[in-house]
């Protein structure tokens, strides 16, 4: 007999993104079932965009739970430096290790003091457990 | 007894890059041995490229199939600012359902708006069965 890790995943972004410190979320996934042991939860994420007036950088954080107060996944802020007008695709990585707890995943948004929303084109947010 | 799921992965590129704004077919991946229910299929790729002259942008786009006439896998086209000249490192995901079906998949970039080919290096394109 076999097994499937758990795996979820979406591109749907749940809001609009906005221009300064706010932090907004754009993915959440649904609840990733709990591995059977510490399994380790690799995340994926892609996010393109074109960035807004003023923008000089473009914040992502990963959370475990569905807003911006869960547990901060993210050892740090990625922070990525960009041009107003520019696109951009910006991806990255990371792991989590929940224990068995079964949660969802997000990743939320931020940007510079000052900056105009950027503009959402498409992107991911994929979570499974190896 | 267990058993393991489809994955492929490629560093060889499909072609090189041209000296003007044609979609490119970049990595090309063969049919990939259809899950039995509709899991998800991750697709993770890297592209390390120098832009050629008067590329200001690169156009990427993950398809179904090996050609560029083959349907989106991505919602839209991702697009990157780039510099002339100054090698850059890509990379993106994103995901597919494809309900029991062989699907091979192909990464595709197209030069905006370049008059000298860019040049490929250090890239892959990886593709497996959650």
């Amino acid at each position: 007999m076999g097994f499937r890790a758990a795996s979820s995943y979406t591109n749907t972004p749940l809001n609009a993104l906005t221009g300064g410190v706010t932090e907004t979320v754009l993915f959440t996934t649904g609840v990733l079932e709990s591995p059977f042991d510490n399994g380790l939860v690799i995340l994926c994420w892609s996010l393109i965009l074109t960035a807004g007036a003023a923008t000089t950088f473009i914040g992502v954080l990963l959370r475990r739970g569905v807003d911006a107060t869960g547990v901060q996944v993210s050892g740090a802020l990625y922070k990525q430096f960009v041009a107003a007008a520019g696109q951009y695709i910006i991806s990255a990585t990371d792991t989590d290790s929940p224990g068995v707890a079964a949660c969802p995943y997000t990743l939320t948004v931020q940007q510079n003091t000052g900056s105009s929303a950027s503009t959402y084109v498409d992107g991911c947010l994929l979570a499974f457990v190896l | 007894m267990g058993f393991r799921f489809a994955a492929l992965s490629t560093t060889a590129p499909a072609s090189v890059m041209p000296a003007n704004s044609t979609e490119t077919v970049v990595f090309a991946l063969p049919q990939m041995v259809p899950p039995t229910d509709s899991a998800i299929v991750a697709l993770m790729w890297n592209v390390g490229m120098t832009p050629g002259t008067g590329c200001t942008s690169f156009r990427f786009n993950l398809r179904r199939g090996f050609t560029v006439s083959d349907p989106l896998v991505n919602a839209t086209p991702w697009i990157a600012t780039v510099a002339v000249g100054s090698a850059i490192q890509i990379n993106g995901f994103y995901f597919d359902v494809m309900f029991g079906q062989f699907w091979p998949y192909c990464l595709t970039i197209q030069q905006i708006t370049a008059t000298v080919a860019s040049t490929l290096f250090a890239s892959a394109m990886h593709s497996f069965i959650l």
